[in-house]
């Protein structure tokens, strides 16, 4: 109709949207794209919910997969006998499935209450509201020109009826300055809310961002839990305290009241008894099985240390496996990069110094179990010429187990592929070389006896700074080559 | 609908969220006052007709936006297409006193090259014990802004028809002595359609707008 008049070339012929100011019309031409996105958006989103719209958190969460995966892990567990390890682990899961279910169902209420619910009011009541108003503008805009136009065309008729024609316009003016006062305070309104409905997209996130934290923390504090608790259990046919193998460190010092770890201390004391000079240590490997009997055996802490005394590489194995079973390794995620940055400087002098800052950001639970199983490994490459263990050998064995990347994420496991198991070397390789002057504390282990065939020209070279006296070493500080005189 | 009023004033009220502006409006236009009211939301608009002086009924259009809210593209358009602004401050908040300024900067820059008409208005003078803002100081800043000034409550209904009154007549006068017309395009001061105008000027241009030819 619109188009019709200004075809019929009547002058100065305006469209509704011509009528508002410019600003105004810019906003107007919003309304509509709000409309669709509000629309599209709300179906897609409500598509994205795996509960029932409407129903309360609790009514969502009986009918989400997730309780149902919870259920059936309930059902399942009651075959098992309450010994058996995968009915545990199945409670347990079954108690996180319903509290991610939970979880789940918490967050899909709040969404609806605070995204889901003001898009579909905005796209099917606050917009329409606003369209239907501009219609009526568009309307009345078009009454009004067809209104005009009859009272123009009315020229050179009867005064009476031109009078009549001419109230006609002023009627159908004044209507559509009504409509379109309303309507502009519906624009209006309209722009002074677009930050608050850009905002329903915003909170979209944030509580997506909200459910996922919220359901990691869950999964992460389960996670570390039931895997002690998993790991306790293995042995638990072997012996009644576990909680050695595969337990964090810390945790395991606190247990049992020791400064240094059990496969630890207790490995080293059966090393040390008499198999320095056993060729290749750390480097053969022993019956899997004697391993796994000693491992039981330090998980129960029930020790018969001749009974494996005499299998040195199965005592190796039983260590190097304590290490590599720590959930973090000995020494900490945390310093991964600092050691091999340490570890690169050029000069020996100023790798040991920053080496040594390294061993200063230890835990002192880590430090002081690190110190002593370098010192151990130092008094080991003492022996290099009968056993063969170098303090590179025993890095390369070694190392790995002492050392190794957070295997998250693809990035990592190229570390790990590349560089845990070479470049470890450089790092372990100098604190062995230089076990003395890194650790100056006294060693604390016991030698029983002192290496058999220990002759003049070996001890030369001998830089263990190992005294013993009343089971306890003395001479921390001695620099010079020192006999190792077991105890006296 | 009343359509027997020679002009339609466009005006807004501008001040800090929580000084009573809709509460203001809302005694005028309704004669109500509530004690409990939720913050305005978005932009809305009422009506109420005064007879300025015998004949001369004038129809105020009476715009109300949130206080918190500033728009961002429209700020210009919804200024301009206003005559008069109500300047209102809460007499027991110093810091909404402080504020008029700015909100008569703010405004008085997006109608240039024209002008608005305002009134101060120090509301909420019922609370006179919790009092922050003396009349002195209120009337040193309306004679600086070179407006007039009145003290408010519409809870007690003081002042409020008084108010509204003033700057209608303001703007009336301005309107005789031909400071103010009404412009094509331009919602600040419309001439009623059905009563007989009262400038015969007034009413050439009327005829021409409804022919457009």
């Amino acid at each position: 109709m619109l188009n019709f008049l200004k075809v019929l070339g009547v002058g100065k012929n305006q469209d509704a949207t011509d009528l508002l100011t410019e600003d105004l019309a810019l906003v107007e031409q919003r309304v509509e794209p709000a409309k669709k996105a509000a629309q599209v958006i709300y179906k897609k989103l409500a598509c994205c919910l795996q509960s029932q719209q409407g129903l309360d958190a609790d009514k969502r969460t009986k009918k989400l997969p997730l309780m149902m995966l919870s259920v059936s892990m309930a059902e399942s567990f009651k075959d098992f006998d309450v010994d058996s390890p995968i009915r545990r682990v199945l409670e347990m899961c079954c108690c996180m499935e319903t509290l991610l279910a939970k979880t789940l169902a918490e967050f899909e209420v709040q969404l609806e209450k605070e995204v889901l619910e003001p898009l579909n009011k905005l796209s099917e009541e606050d917009l329409p509201e606003i369209l239907k108003n501009k219609k009526l503008f568009a309307k009345l805009t078009t009454d009004w020109h067809a209104a005009r136009n009859k009272a123009q065309a009315s020229t050179g008729q009867a005064q009476t009826k031109q009078d009549g024609l001419r109230e006609e316009v002023e009627e159908a003016w004044r209507k559509l300055e009504n409509i379109k006062d309303q309507y502009s305070a519906d624009l209006y309104h309209f722009s002074s809310k677009e930050d608050s409905y850009a905002n329903y997209f915003i909170r979209l996130l944030e509580l997506q961002a909200e459910y996922h934290k919220n359901s990691l923390d869950c999964l992460e504090k389960n996670i570390t839990e039931l895997k002690e608790n998993h790991n306790q259990s293995a042995p638990r046919l072997s012996g009644p305290s576990g909680k050695v193998y595969g337990a964090p460190l810390l945790s395991h010092l606190q247990h049992s009241g020791r400064q240094i770890a059990t496969p630890i201390q207790e490995c080293v004391t059966m090393l040390l008894q008499r198999s320095l000079k056993e060729e290749g240590l750390f480097r053969l490997a022993a019956a899997a099985s004697v391993v796994r009997s000693l491992k039981g055996s330090l998980d129960s802490g029930n020790i018969d240390h001749s009974e494996f005394s005499s299998d040195p590489h199965a005592v190796a194995g039983a260590l190097k496996s304590y290490l590599r079973e720590l959930p973090e390794p000995l020494m900490t995620f945390e310093l991964y990069n600092d050691w091999f940055k340490a570890a690169g400087e050029k000069e020996v002098s100023d790798k040991l110094e920053q080496l040594k800052v390294v061993l200063g950001k230890l835990p002192p639970e880590n430090y002081n179990n690190l110190r002593y199983l370098v010192q151990f490994l130092s008094c080991l490459s003492e022996h290099q010429d009968v056993n063969r263990m170098s303090p590179s050998n025993i890095a390369i064995v070694l190392g790995p187990n002492l050392l190794w990347p957070r295997t998250e994420g693809v990035d990592s496991l190229l570390d790990m592929a590349s560089a845990s198991s070479v470049q470890v070397v450089s790092v372990i390789e100098p604190l062995i070389q230089h076990a003395n002057s890194l650790f100056p504390e006294a060693v604390d282990f016991e030698i029983p006896e002192p290496p058999a065939g220990v002759d003049p020209t070996e001890t030369k070279f001998h830089r263990c700074r190992i005294g013993n006296q009343g089971g306890r070493t003395i001479f921390p500080f001695c620099t010079q080559p020192f006999v190792i005189e077991g105890k006296i | 609908m009343d359509i027997l009023w020679q002009y339609q004033f466009r005006i807004i009220l501008l001040g800090d969220s929580t000084v009573g502006k809709s509460s203001l409006l809302k005694r005028f236009t309704d004669g109500i006052y509530s004690d409990v009211a939720d913050p305005t939301v978005g932009v809305d608009f009422y009506a109420r007709s005064l007879e300025i002086e015998p004949g001369v009924k004038i129809k105020l259009q009476l715009w109300d936006t949130a206080g918190q809210e500033r728009f961002r593209s429209i700020t210009t358009s919804y200024y301009r297409n206003s005559v008069g602004g109500l300047l209102v401050f809460d007499l027991t908040n110093r810091k909404t006193f402080d504020h008029v300024k700015e909100w008569h900067r703010e405004v008085s820059e997006h109608v240039l090259p024209h002008h608005m008409v305002y009134i101060l208005i120090g509301h909420k003078s019922d609370l006179n014990k919790d009092r922050k803002v003396t009349r002195e100081e209120a009337e040193d800043l309306a004679a600086v802004l070179g407006v007039r000034y009145v003290e408010t409550s519409a809870k007690c209904n003081s002042n409020v028809d008084r108010a509204f009154e003033l700057l209608t007549k303001d703007i009336y006068e301005l309107m005789k002595m031909g400071e103010i017309d009404t412009r094509e395009g331009w919602d600040g001061v419309k001439s009623g359609l059905s009563a007989k105008v009262l400038y015969p000027a007034e009413e050439e241009a009327e005829r021409e707008k409804s022919c457009n030819c």
